[in-house]
């Protein structure tokens, strides 16, 4: 494809603007695309990091941040229903958290049972991962400036006006609400947000091995009403879907990461219009030398690929340290590896895409038309 | 008399719709045989472009028939009608119509790279090809680095690269001072002189008259004389 390349490098103020244009494009995509799988992972991080095969929720909650109380007997209940093993309860509510200066922030508390997950932030006892320590807290540690408790650990706060002890820091357990996530144990939890004794909110349920996680689902629904029953992956799936479709945050994310692409597809489309129309006598040339449509459609695609990737890989160089500068101020933001290899696909389409008018025009070109002078 | 492999018989071509129909040829018939350089003249209007473009495959006429090397052009679908142009036939344009992002060499080799046929035979033969026409020192210029009649070389080259018979020519000369054009005239000359080639060119110009070994006239689209030089 010598001519596709050829023909773009003769103009090179022409592919530098479509470079550019791509790159623009590319960017976005990564970024808007890291922003949104951040705020997908972000959205659900809380459910992930559970190892609890089943939710009971109350009746209609979409997500963890915003559930309604149930009863707590719903544990006892389940215990019932065959195959289950266990049961664990978390309760969530944003509470004030007076911070060292005497100032307040809005925190989102969440208190659950010590055996929730492995990967669960609580605040255990030195040494004993059985053992957890009274009134004690646990925040993520890209909040500990917001929360003031930067310079020391443990340090004694208030949550709700009860007294509590910050006693260690997690990671990846950033908020994407602007209230940043304190993890305590589920009996001081419900103390701090004043849960009622014969509530709870979520209760967690662990099959016995070799259960059917369906049969134990329809038997948990069949036993209790104004309730539903998620898999963790449902209810993890359900929290995104939430997040993503029902506010405007996730609309606007997921909006940007798409407008990427049709920006891209616009500047690739013109770009590589403008250079086929510029050249078309060429391809009338081509038609008459006896080139198939087969060697015109890889001329045009060629251009446009070519153009494709030099967009994408200045695209990549640009997007890395601003999603790093990004990550400092919103943690959450995500960059897996996968993710800019993932977008060279959809660069690749929207290129090929571009693509589609031109060769149409190229093709309808009339090949007598070289004759005329 | 040699045998014929490029002929037209009895072909009419028409452009516009009814009412504004002007008729471009009318009842066409004309062979050329191998060997020979036959020159189409007329005034402008006469058919002689519709004319090449019927014998390049370029153009379906509305009656008659056109045959390229034993095939009935009529009966090819398209794809076969680029596949008989891409091996028979190699054109010279009067706007040489050269790939102007393109070095002479890749200019030639162009050709190669349609057929798909992108070698090193083919990279000798088109640096061959350049050397004879005299551009040997130009072979990595761009278009817009050589003069018309060096051009019209190029595209000469172009055209022989892929050993067609048949070579079809439209004012190969209209755009070369008296000098280039002469040059362009003796090597087309050659080529159906010595390498048995049938070139049809069509001109305005009486000089190509001496260069050619047979002389078609048409006029409103008729054949108004044809006569060996």
């Amino acid at each position: 494809m010598r001519l596709a390349w050829y023909n773009i490098a003769h103009d090179r103020t022409r592919f530098l603007v479509t470079v550019l244009g791509i790159t623009c494009a590319v960017f976005l995509m990564i970024f808007q695309g890291s922003i949104l799988l951040g705020f997908l992972q972000a959205s659900s991080k809380i459910i992930d990091a559970t190892d609890a095969d089943l939710w009971i929720t109350g009746r209609g909650v979409q997500c963890f941040e915003f559930p309604v109380s149930v009863e707590r007997r719903l544990g006892a209940i389940a215990h019932s229903v065959r195959g289950v093993d266990h049961t664990s309860r978390i309760c969530t509510r944003l509470v004030q958290f007076r911070k060292t200066d005497g100032s307040h922030q809005l925190v989102a508390l969440v208190g659950a049972d010590s055996d929730v997950g492995r990967q669960f932030p609580m605040p255990h006892v030195a040494g004993d991962s059985t053992a957890i320590q009274p009134d004690a807290l646990v925040v993520d540690k890209s909040n500990l400036e917001l929360l003031n408790v930067a310079s020391r650990l443990p340090l004694d706060v208030e949550v709700n006006d009860q007294r509590a002890r910050v006693v260690a820091e997690t990671s990846g357990f950033s908020s994407f609400l602007g209230s940043p996530y304190v993890f305590t144990s589920y009996a001081d939890g419900s103390r701090y947000i004043n849960l009622r004794p014969e509530e709870t909110m979520f209760v967690l349920v662990w099959l016995q091995p070799g259960a059917s996680i369906q049969n134990v689902k329809r038997g948990l629904q069949a036993r209790m009403s104004n309730i539903d029953v998620w898999t963790r992956e449902e209810f993890s799936n359900k929290a995104r879907f939430y997040w993503i479709t029902q506010t405007g945050a996730g609309g606007a994310i997921l909006t940007a990461a798409l407008l990427g692409f049709f920006i891209g597809l616009a500047v690739v489309s013109q770009a590589i219009y403008a250079t086929t129309m510029e050249n078309i006598e060429e391809f009338a040339t081509l038609k008459a030398l006896g080139a198939t449509n087969g060697f015109i459609r890889r001329v045009i695609v060629g251009q446009a690929v070519v153009c494709g990737i030099g967009g994408y890989v200045l695209g990549l160089l640009i997007t890395s340290p601003m999603i790093r500068a990004a990550q400092a101020s919103i943690p959450w933001v995500a960059a897996p590896g996968w993710l800019p290899a993932a977008i060279a696909l959809p660069t690749l389409a929207m290129c090929v895409f571009a693509s589609i008018i031109s060769v149409r025009a190229a093709l309808a070109v009339e090949p007598a038309k070289v004759f005329r002078a | 008399m040699p045998e014929a492999i490029l002929a037209a018989k009895n072909v009419s071509v028409s452009y516009g719709s009814k009412g504004t129909q002007v008729r471009a040829l009318d009842d066409v018939s004309l062979s050329f045989a191998t060997g020979a350089l036959t020159l189409i003249m007329g005034p402008s209007g006469s058919g002689k472009t519709t004319l090449l473009s019927l014998l390049g495959c370029l153009l379906t006429p509305d009656s008659g028939s056109v045959c390229v090397d034993g095939a009935e052009v009529a009966s090819l679908d398209e794809s076969e009608r680029t596949d008989l142009r891409r091996g028979r036939i190699g054109f010279i344009f009067q706007a040489f119509r050269l790939f102007h992002s393109l070095s002479a060499f890749e200019n030639v080799m162009i050709t190669a790279e349609i057929a798909g046929q992108r070698d090193q035979h083919h990279s000798d033969s088109a640096r061959q090809l350049l050397e004879k026409l005299g551009l040997a020192d130009k072979l990595h210029l761009k278009p817009k680095a050589l003069s018309g009649g060096e051009k019209q070389r190029v595209a000469i080259a172009r055209a022989l690269l892929p050993n067609p018979k048949i070579l079809l020519a439209d004012e190969p000369t209209a755009a070369l001072d008296a000098g280039a054009g002469r040059q362009i005239g003796e090597i087309l000359r050659d080529l159906a002189e010595q390498q048995k080639r049938t070139i049809v060119v069509v001109s305005h110009d009486h000089r190509w008259a001496s260069f050619a070994h047979r002389t078609v006239v048409l006029e409103d689209g008729r054949l108004l004389d044809d006569r060996r030089n």
